[in-house]
């Protein structure tokens, strides 16, 4: 080979070589049949890739559940699944699940939360754990008690064997609202389903001396005490039923000393003449084994025995 | 008796021949691969997913297959002109219509079989219990996939393949759409649209009866006589099919 020749030329008659050899070779023809197709092939799959990749930036753009605003009703879901409305609910549930996860959920996610939460339990009423899992998210990621409870009574209509449900939505009205009476009622009725731990009903009782109702407290706590089998367990609600007592005895007591102060404009010196006055039948027994002591200075009437009222104490959210 | 269950065994082997097997494997990876995937993106329920996947997973195959072969089972043997060289032979029209639905029916029931064994050990080895509602259901399932098969067969019988599969989906849609359809009849005031929309809820068939998935999923067995009662209508109205498919073919010229 002539040195001078220069390089391009050399470069130009390799190519042709190479192309001749290519040519001769049996893959020739198919290399010529394969080779537009490969082509245009690689080149629809980036622009696929491309264009997905665009989409999805723009998709990220909207929060994920603010895209279930073209979600249709629960009901028009239902009839529109076929049959397949279990599979239906898992998925959006599933979706559900993930946008709680996110970072930061603003009210208006909440909003989306609650609505998808809405469907998939209208798809599939059993759904207890969507309740359950709803009820916390909407009190807890964002503040939306009155949309938690709403979910809760749905799941409480269609799940009445669930005591969680029930449970839940007096823990709501207690620490979201402050509302001892729908509190104890919600509790006592967690409490009355069959399964339910016996702490419920002890919690129940509470409650309901909080919200004064101490006869309900008293009830409620007699009839799981008959139903416990376990001894350990009924040696702690025998405990609490008596405070119970306790609560709804010093309430009696309380309220006909009250009248007493009305009829008399003085307190009552003893209590005795709370019976002597016909306010009372007959002063309570003390169920512990002590007795009532009252001071007529304070008006105030305790159990000898017990140092603790029955109270229920918190703090509201933000206080 | 004897050429019906030639014609059976011989639709059974063609249809196997035509790799119709081959769906279990989509449908292992679908129902192994999406338990496993979605049971950790859950919070609890697991067992519930896995249960609603592979129940819905079972019904959707099962019925794709009653349509889409169902649909080939006479029309293909007109086509191939077959059918000649068979009906040459001493066998009815009848028998020849029958034997064509007991082979896919037997078909059928193998891939039911062999899916629910799969899903039962899919549900096992992910350490669920199995519920005997599981068992319940796929017996329903079993069923609709008798009847969708039988509306498919008795379509083919006098129209083309593709009005046929038509027709059979739009049925399977209808069928689950009926209570609704009669619950539109009762607040309906119109008499004549209260009527007309009870009538069609008594002629098509009720899919939704046969549809115990959602219950069973949750562990929940239905009542066995209505399990008896939903059976029986499911078979009953099959036979009624089938009949008719046999009087069309005895009718139809080729």
């Amino acid at each position: 080979m002539d040195i001078d020749i220069p390089r391009a030329t050399i470069l130009r008659d390799t190519a042709v070589e190479a192309l001749a050899a290519l040519q001769m070779a049996p893959i020739t023809h198919l290399t010529k049949q394969w080779l537009p197709f490969t082509l245009v092939g690689m080149g629809l799959c980036a622009g696929i890739v491309a264009t997905q990749l665009s989409l999805d930036t723009t998709r990220a753009k909207v929060p994920k559940l603010q895209r279930m605003s073209y979600l249709p009703d629960g009901d028009i879901l239902k009839v529109a699944a076929l049959g397949y409305r279990e599979v239906v609910a898992d998925v959006l549930w599933l979706q559900v699940i993930q946008a709680m996860g996110d970072r930061r959920v603003s009210t208006e996610t909440g909003q989306w939360i609650y609505r998808a939460l809405d469907v998939v339990t209208t798809l599939d009423p059993t759904f207890v754990r969507a309740y359950e899992a709803g009820a916390h998210a909407l009190c807890s990621i964002v503040v939306m008690p009155q949309e938690s409870n709403r979910l809760l009574e749905k799941g409480i209509r269609h799940n009445p064997q669930e005591w969680r449900l029930p449970f839940l939505l007096g823990i709501n009205h207690f620490f979201e609202f402050g509302d001892n009476q729908r509190a104890a009622e919600a509790m006592t009725m967690a409490a009355r389903i069959p399964g339910a731990p016996e702490i419920i009903a002890r919690l129940a009782a509470k409650l309901l001396v909080s919200a004064k109702s101490p006869q309900q407290a008293v009830e409620l706590l007699a009839k799981v005490y008959e139903e416990t089998p376990d001894e350990n367990v009924k040696r702690l609600l025998e405990q609490r039923l008596r405070e119970a007592i306790v609560e709804r005895d010093l309430a009696l007591l309380e309220e006909a000393i009250g009248r007493f102060q009305a009829q008399h404009s003085q307190r009552p010196a003893r209590l005795e003449q709370l019976v002597q006055e016909g306010l009372l039948r007959e002063l309570p027994q003390e169920p512990f084994g002590g007795q009532y002591q009252y001071s007529a200075l304070s008006g105030e009437v305790k159990s000898s025995e017990i140092k603790e009222r029955m109270r229920m104490t918190f703090r509201k959210r933000g206080q | 008796m004897q050429c019906l269950f030639a014609v059976a065994v011989n639709t059974f082997r063609e249809t196997l021949r035509d790799k119709i097997l081959y769906n279990l494997v989509l449908f292992a990876v679908l129902l192994i691969g999406s338990s496993v995937l979605l049971g950790t993106l859950t919070i609890g329920e697991q067992a519930r997913l896995v249960n609603d996947l592979g129940l819905a997973a079972i019904n959707v195959v099962a019925v794709i297959i009653a349509i889409f072969v169902g649909i080939g089972l006479v029309s293909k043997e007109i086509e191939r002109r077959t059918i000649y060289t068979l009906l040459a032979r001493p066998i009815t029209r009848a028998q020849f219509v029958l034997g064509k639905y007991l082979g896919l029916a037997l078909v059928i029931l193998v891939n039911i079989g062999i899916m629910f064994a799969m899903f039962l050990a899919t549900v096992r080895l992910s350490g669920h219990p199995i519920h005997a509602s599981l068992f319940q259901a796929v017996e329903l399932m079993l069923v609709e996939a008798l009847l969708v098969m039988a509306f498919a067969l008795l379509f083919s019988t006098f129209s083309s393949s593709i009005l046929s599969a038509t027709l059979t989906l739009g049925i399977y849609v209808v069928g689950h759409l009926t209570s609704d359809l009669k619950m539109i009849a009762e607040k309906h005031a119109s008499g004549v649209i209260k009527s007309l929309t009870a009538t069609l809820y008594y002629v098509f068939p009720n899919l939704e009866t046969l549809n115990i998935k959602g219950q069973s999923a949750a562990g929940i067995s239905v009542d066995l006589g209505f399990q008896m009662i939903a059976t029986t209508y499911g078979l009953l109205y099959t036979g009624l099919l089938l009949v008719g498919a046999c009087l069309i073919f005895q009718r139809r010229d080729f």
